[in-house]
């Protein structure tokens, strides 16, 4: 029976090559774009880099600051004042890091200015995220606190300086400060936020210790238990330690803190949906992108079920003798949803052609620095849940409309 | 083996009311071949449709092989009509898609069946209309009397008790026409097939047993 349904879909698939082109194409370029999009969504949730153990630490990257008479609000990510009076008092963590953001780097070669990205970082750093070292070596505690001018670069970075030669104990120029090179990193892709950078030096060797002051601004933390199990008591002892025990320069001004700690997909969540809360709401960003992800397949749905519904007018003879010869309403529904989910297997194989290709586009082309698409089995669930999701929702109402035909109008042509 | 009793079959549209069939009372017995006449509109094909479960009566009860049908339920009618019924066109509707072996098959896909007894049962109708040598041509590379008798074999496929035939031979040259009034007749001689045939052609209707003539929707006796 399978097979015959099999062998209706595709000589019909075959008989409107215009009609297939338009519902292959349709089903094609909507599941690539979502594919692209959930990809995206995947290398930034489970990276394959450095942060790929990130289920064993939150990350603080916002800070909103209110003062007493709840007149000024300051919202940005924290700054190292707060982090090393306030996220330096929690127990729960077994280590915690704190480090800037990337900002950009100046150095000179041959005359020619280069901009690279300059991470300030503890020691710590290199102990929470699993950097995968080519030559040498990261730095230690030691030199940490003694504000060693060592540096640890990316392996682009180090070509850009060096050439082919190894790198290691060279020295270079960036921001006017000269580091000596300890350490060479495979390259960090960008969607890895908190390890992304191309030259890592320590902290303590900013020019000035002005660093120091200023609750908001240019740092972030991670908190990092080795049991991952761990996590919610972290979130929930830092944001009783901001709601019981916030430490501020001036009460007056700096009088509330609100912050959290958060997952990979609360971080987006909270980039997406606010920043003022205590707990960033993960489920309402997931919720956010399945609707839109419902959506965006609707349109090309509508216009899949006006051409199968069309389609089975053309068919309505077919539909009649399988009725007459003892076809219940059930099984032409179940025939129908078969040929669709077929045509939609197709189209959503063509899809996962087209998304892999433009990824690897992507990733040749370095539009997104340092990154490099794997397309894990997740996505392959994915794509193929999405196949399944529009496979229903197109073949249904056609299906059930095909199925309420009365068998004499059928077998006459019509509805 | 077919009894209609009292049936009236009315068509309703917004404002007009239409009497296909009125008080028509018909036994077909048990291997007996039986030909319907009488001018377009009559309602012939409307008994036909009854007769075959395709449609409802208005009013009125069907038995076959001597049970009432009680239920027009969807899933009730389409395992009668599977299990003891065969309907051949007069424009054939085989499925141009599939091949000739798979439009044979057709009724037995509804049934609980091996792949290799349908096939089987497939190849044996088809040898019994004379078209074993046809089995993987597609439709569209036959004759119209080829046609009709892939679509003889596959409304005998599933060996029902019986066979309808809505102009059977309406589309075809006489000839062709009288080929197929042969298997028709042998099909009811000698594997004893009941048979009710909707026809025009008064000569293929003398060579039935029986004539039921239709007129404004009632037998004429």
């Amino acid at each position: 029976m399978f097979k015959n349904y099999l062998m209706t879909a595709w000589k019909v698939l075959l008989r409107r090559k215009v009609f297939s082109f338009i519902s292959l194409f349709g089903i094609s370029i909507t599941l690539a774009i979502l594919l692209i999009l959930t990809t995206l969504l995947d290398n930034y949730l489970y990276p394959m880099g450095p942060e790929k153990n990130n289920q064993n630490f939150l990350s603080i990257n916002r800070l909103t600051i209110i003062s007493k008479d709840q007149q000024s609000t300051w919202s940005s990510q924290p700054g190292y004042q707060f982090l090393a009076e306030n996220v330096n008092r929690l127990k729960a963590p077994e280590k915690i890091s704190f480090f800037t953001g990337f900002n950009d780097g100046a150095s000179f070669i041959s005359g020619d200015k280069i901009i690279n990205k300059l991470r300030r970082t503890d020691a710590t750093y290199w102990q929470i995220l699993d950097f995968d070292l080519i030559h040498g070596r990261t730095y230690t505690d030691e030199e940490f606190d003694a504000g060693a001018m060592v540096a640890v670069i990316s392996q682009t970075t180090s070509k850009e300086f060096f050439g082919t030669q190894n790198s290691i104990n060279k020295s270079f120029i960036v921001n006017n400060q000269s580091f000596e090179v300890i350490g060479v990193a495979k390259d960090v892709s960008f969607f890895e936020n908190i390890a992304y950078s191309d030259i890592w030096v320590p902290y303590t060797t900013s020019p000035s210790t002005s660093y120091k002051l200023g609750l908001t601004s240019g740092w972030g933390a991670m908190l990092y238990h080795s049991n991952k199990n761990m996590l919610p008591e972290m979130q929930s002892e830092y944001i009783n330690l901001l709601q019981e025990d916030f430490i501020s320069p001036d009460p007056e001004q700096y009088h509330t803190a609100i912050s959290g700690a958060d997952t990979p997909i609360e971080n987006l969540a909270r980039d997406i949906i606010g920043a003022d809360n205590y707990k960033a709401d993960s489920t309402k960003l997931i919720t956010l992108f399945m609707l839109l992800a419902v959506v965006f397949m609707l349109l090309p749905s509508i216009n899949l079920i006006n051409l199968n519904i069309s389609r089975i007018m053309e068919r309505s003879s077919e539909i009649g003798v399988r009725k007459a010869f003892g076809a219940s309403s059930k099984q032409l529904v179940f025939q129908f949803i078969i040929e669709n989910i077929l045509i939609t297997g197709i189209g959503g194989i063509i899809g996962l052609l087209i998304s892999w290709l433009v990824l690897r586009q992507v990733e040749s082309s370095q539009l997104i620095p340092a990154v490099q698409f794997s397309f894990s089995i997740n996505t392959f669930v994915y794509g193929f849940s999405m196949i399944f999701v529009f496979a229903l929702i197109s073949g249904t109402y056609p299906a059930y409309k095909m199925s309420k035909l009365h068998p004499v109008d059928a077998l006459k042509g019509g509805a | 083996m077919l009894k209609l009793e009292e049936i009236n079959k009315t068509y309703h549209t917004d404002k007009i009311e239409t009497i296909a069939l009125k008080d028509i009372n018909l036994t077909v017995k048990k291997g007996e071949f039986i030909s319907i006449m009488g001018p377009s509109g009559c309602g012939k094909s409307t008994l036909l449709n009854i007769m075959g479960l395709l449609d409802a009566p208005t009013e009125g009860q069907i038995k076959i092989s001597g049970a009432v049908i009680e239920s027009y339920d969807d899933k009730n009618v389409a395992q009668l009509r599977n299990q003891k019924i065969g309907f051949i066109f007069q424009s054939f509707h085989l499925i141009q898609d599939l091949r000739v072996i798979d439009n044979v098959e057709l009724p037995l896909l509804y049934r609980k069946m091996s792949a290799k007894e349908r096939r089987r049962l497939a190849n044996q109708a088809l040898e019994r209309v004379g078209l074993k040598a046809r089995t993987d041509h597609f439709p569209a590379q036959l004759s119209g009397g080829q046609q009709q008798r892939v679509a003889i074999a596959r409304a005998i496929v599933g060996k029902p008790d019986l066979l309808l035939a809505d102009e059977p031979t309406g589309n075809l040259d006489s000839h062709m026409g009288n080929e197929i009034m042969q298997i028709l007749e042998s099909l009811n001689k000698d594997d004893g097939t009941t048979i009710v045939m909707v026809t025009h052609d008064d000569e293929l209707a003398q060579r039935t047993e029986r004539i039921v003539r239709v007129y404004d929707g009632q037998l004429i006796h």
